[in-house]
């Protein structure tokens, strides 16, 4: 007999998983990231990718859903980071600079999208180059259809290379990512304008069209002397400065509007050596610019006169004499802002030698065919981007009031979906509502063409529902920006790229909401040793002969990975 | 080499010479400094042992017996309210026959709040199944842990060494600290009785019906009983190693007194003087140390006092409702002799209080003075 007691059998025989009245499963859920991403990028598992170093992984991850890495990186709002649940511990992951990395680094690496195998099917048309269109087209040709990209201008891109200044967007990301979805096959015929060389009508020989000719047309004041010399509208001007056109601006600019137009002719015009105003008819906390892109103009010198409001330009020996009005704020308006009301009798005057009207874009609708309704400045379309024509869709800043890059790429890669739902006789309705990110409306492409993998509960992880027991504070990542003198005498970029020690850093912040990321903390708690691996991963599978339900691996998985139900009896 | 050192440090040093491998602890006054020490030179990567920070006693210990099932020389270090705090896994670790090392700093559990020395800590735990040795100065501190790993891993049992708060674990004394060659030629590395082999996977310390149970405590209490002539054993060879022996008790002072001092701890360095000093104005008495207090040495004890008229002992310990412990022990052990000298239990020096010379003159006058006690209990300092 031994001194202490041993025993040489062992319990298999005793199967406690029949104690059990709960079952925790694997389940992965939607990170409130994702589910805020008008794009539809699954950011938890690019995130991860980067937590490996697979930086190519990490990149073709975003490719899935999204063509533009780069572009986004730089120009989105990053919905993603508002929505962030690291924003309730410290500080949201600055996922936009980690996108940026990805983008940049794929590049260096000189990753190309490499032409799909398969003989094309349908031809397809798409009418305008900008975010819109080109995700469409790369959607589509990923999908193996034959595509053809109608652009009015000489350069690709729309908005992003016309609207966008290089100091935010360098053209050679733009060409770089525009280059990749025409490396998969799609033919961008620059140039071609649809509605003076060819009319949609004239598209017969395609049996889908996409419409994104985005919103371009400045929206006029209505006020008198807007039309005389030394006025210019926002974006044209912008398009002038990104095309380098010559433009003729005067010493001082008076710029009037609150958007991100504003915000890019005013910061151009400093680059130009001017001396830009901003005259906002509402107060900061209105105005629809990015944070960024206000501070930003602020750091560099641009001057903001709030609640002032032109009435009347005229010119006076060539310079320009604008009548404002003073303005205070009411009640909200059905945008949610505060409404601008004139202060009686409080009429002022300023002098500019320019004036930009940048308060808001319209679109052009006279080349639409007969058919395709508009209203409240949108073109109408069904949930899946349809017009009230068969076979023509249209997507982007054209059909909606939520005017961003991220949207219109979203807009695009939806229209492919539906498109590729016509042309099979598929119900595009229940297609969308089989993808839906979360709750929508952001959907996933990926599991459109892969149903059932990396599956997804829609619910979206909340704070509440992570185990903080297992995270400590640290300081989000900032990407270093020029020296402001340096940066406002040239077009240059001016935030640079991560490294990649603090991208590392920074991904290694994420929580990963709703995503196993092999932490093993199941795989340790468990007290009945049922959490099984497969070689030295998680398999995922919980043993249930013995699994007794006690719920540790459930409590103390960090990020929300595991589920508990009841057991069905 | 010599270093003015004190108690704590010299069982920091006894824990490196004894190349333990798993060390978990919580802090406690007055034990932290130990652990203090040896975390840093850990984090340090001087000592290239492994420690375990843990939320309680309970689960330090919980964490030794896991560390020493699986092989490993474990150790740690606790006070009073922490040792309280790891009753259940004391019973464990004795059951499971681990030879884990655990060093006591004495010291009063509260309320009243007290973190001074008194025995009622250690003492309250002797029906844990573990072997306790106490200390008197910081060289028998330091040689005391080296000697409890051998005993320790040769019966099989844990060892609790013990010594008192502030005088002696934060008072700096001359050591002599043995060279590593030396210890490891005294103390070989561990070898577990019952390695665990992963291929073989076996349940250690699994239900036992009354069918075993029974015999698995006659082991331990055998194990117990071999104690004397093992730790004899290795002191023996300590002593040719190092020069320095203590014995289950030290016997000191001349032959056949009229009062004999039975003391525990640091109270024997003061009762050395005391003695001493009355020897030379011509009293019969003599001292006695006891070093070991589980498995009670009962056959040296009787030995070295049935020449003796009276007995005192001085207790800094109290078991309300019998009085001080090594007393009661020791009428234990008598009980079944022939020769059973008049005792005098002293309680004295609880949660710290100093036991000067005095006081120990005291104990001993009254002895002398009174054919029989006037209580079970005698109060020795106390302010009424």
């Amino acid at each position: 007999m031994p001194i202490v007691s041993i025993s040489l059998g062992d319990m298999e025989w005793n199967k406690t998983g029949s104690w059990r009245v709960q079952r925790p499963f694997y389940e992965e859920k939607t990170p409130p990231c994702s589910a805020a991403c008008p794009g539809g990028n699954d950011i938890a598992s690019f995130i991860q990718k980067i937590t490996q170093g697979d930086f190519e992984g990490a990149w073709r991850l975003i490719k899935e859903e999204n063509p533009f890495p780069g572009i986004c990186g730089r120009v989105c709002f990053h919905p993603c980071e508002t929505k962030c649940n690291r924003g309730h511990f410290d500080e949201p992951i600055a996922i936009h600079a980690l996108e940026r990395f990805v983008g940049d680094l794929a590049a260096t690496l000189s990753k190309k999208m490499e032409r799909l195998p398969g003989k094309k099917k349908e031809k397809i048309a798409i009418v305008g180059s900008g975010p819109a269109g080109m995700s469409c087209a790369y959607h589509l040709a990923k999908l193996r259809y034959d595509v053809t990209v109608f652009e009015s201008l000489a350069f690709a891109g729309g908005i992003l290379r016309m609207g966008i200044p290089a100091y935010r967007l360098p053209k050679d990301v733009l060409d770089r990512e525009i280059s990749q979805i025409e490396a998969l096959g799609v033919e961008v015929r620059r140039g071609v304008s649809i509605g003076q060389d060819l009319k949609v009508e004239d598209l017969k020989d395609y049996q889908a069209i996409f419409i994104a000719t985005g919103a371009h047309r400045s929206r006029a004041l209505h006020i008198p002397g807007e039309r005389g010399r030394g006025v210019f509208s926002g974006l044209d001007l912008l398009k002038k400065i990104n095309l380098k056109e010559r433009v003729e601006l005067g010493e001082r600019v008076a710029i009037i509007g609150g958007g991100n137009t504003a915000m890019d002719v005013a910061r151009s015009a400093i680059r130009l050596g001017k001396k830009p105003f901003i005259l906002y008819r509402r107060s900061k906390e209105e105005m629809p610019a990015f944070e960024e892109e206000i501070v930003e103009a602020i750091e560099e010198g641009v001057e903001i006169r709030y609640l002032v409001n032109p009435i009347r330009m005229k010119s006076d020996d060539g310079s320009k004499r604008l009548e404002c009005l003073r303005m205070e704020l009411a009640e909200k308006d059905e945008s949610g802002r505060r409404r601008p009301v004139p202060v009686p009798n409080s009429n002022f005057f300023t002098e500019a030698d320019s004036v930009v009207i940048a308060a808001g874009e319209e679109i052009e609708t006279s080349f639409l065919p007969r058919g395709i309704k508009e209203r409240d400045g949108i073109v109408l379309t069904q949930r899946d981007g349809m017009t009230g024509v068969e076979r023509i869709f249209a997507g982007g800043d054209l059909t909606s009031n939520q005017r961003t890059v991220a949207h219109a790429i979203g807009s695009g890669k939806k229209a492919a979906m539906a498109i590729d739902c016509y042309l099979k006789g598929k119900d595009s309705e229940e297609a969308i509502r089989q993808v839906l990110i979360g709750e929508g409306p952001s959907i996933s492409i990926f599991r459109y063409l892969h149903p059932g993998e990396r599956p997804r509960n829609p619910h979206i992880v909340t704070f509440e529902e992570l185990n903080m027991d297992y995270f400590e504070t640290s300081k989000r990542q900032r990407e270093s920006k020029s020296p402001l003198r340096a940066r406002i005498k040239r077009f240059g970029e001016v935030t640079s790229t991560l490294t990649e020690s603090a991208a590392l850093e920074e991904a290694e912040r994420c929580f990963n909401c709703g995503t196993c990321n092999e932490c093993e903390n199941c795989y340790v708690f468990c007290p009945d040793a049922s959490i099984l691996k497969v070689g030295e991963m998680l398999s995922h599978q919980v043993d249930y002969d013995f699994c007794k339900g006690c719920g540790i691996c459930f409590k103390e998985c960090p990020r929300g990975a595991i589920s508990l139900e009841e057991e069905a009896r | 080499m010599k270093r003015v050192i004190t108690g704590n440090q010299a069982v920091a040093y006894g824990v490196i010479l004894s190349r333990v491998e798993v060390i978990s602890a919580y802090p406690i006054t007055p034990q932290t400094t130990i652990v203090e020490e040896l975390s840093e030179l850990i984090a340090s990567g001087r000592l290239k042992t492994r420690f375990l920070k843990v939320e309680s006693e309970h689960s330090a210990m919980a964490a030794l017996i896991g560390a020493s099932t699986g092989g490993a020389r474990v150790f740690t270090a606790t006070s009073s309210h922490g040792l309280a705090y790891m009753h259940e896994m004391l019973h464990w670790a004795s059951g499971a026959r681990l030879p884990i090392v655990m060093v006591n700093v004495n010291r009063a559990i509260g309320p009243p709040w007290n973190i001074w020395s008194d025995q009622s800590d250690s003492l309250s735990q002797r029906d844990t199944g573990w072997i306790q040795l106490y200390c008197e100065n910081n060289q028998e501190v330091l040689d005391t842990v080296l000697q409890a790993y051998r005993i320790a891993e040769w019966v099989s049992l844990p060892v609790m060494v013990v010594l008192d708060a502030f005088v002696l674990s934060h008072t700096s004394e001359m050591v002599d600290i043995p060279s590593m060659e030396e210890v490891e030629g005294f103390l070989p590395n561990y070898c577990p009785r019952y390695p665990i082999d992963t291929e073989e996977p076996v349940g250690f310390s699994i239900i036992t019906t009354p069918d075993h149970f029974f015999e698995f405590r006659y082991k331990i209490q055998k194990a117990m009983e071999e104690v004397p002539e093992v730790a004899k054993k290795v002191e023996d060879e300590f002593r040719s190693r190092f020069g320095r022996s203590y014995g289950a008790i030290e016997r000191y002072g001349p032959e056949e007194p009229d009062v004999l001092l039975m003391t525990s701890g640091t109270v024997t360095s003061t009762s050395r003087i005391v003695i001493q000093k009355l020897v030379q104005k011509g009293y019969s008495v003599a001292g006695l140390k006891i070093k070991r207090f589980r498995p009670f040495p009962s056959e040296e004890i009787y030995e070295a006092i049935k020449e003796a008229k009276k007995l005192v002992v001085i207790d800094r310990n109290l078991s309300a409702g019998v009085g001080g412990i090594f007393a009661q022990e020791l009428r234990a052990s008598l009980y079944s002799r022939e020769v059973r000298p008049q005792l005098f239990g002293f309680i004295s020096g609880l949660g710290g209080r100093d036991i000067t010379p005095n006081l120990i003159e005291e104990a001993i006058q009254y002895t002398l003075d009174h054919h029989q006690p006037e209580g079970e209990i005698l109060w020795l300092g106390l302010k009424r």
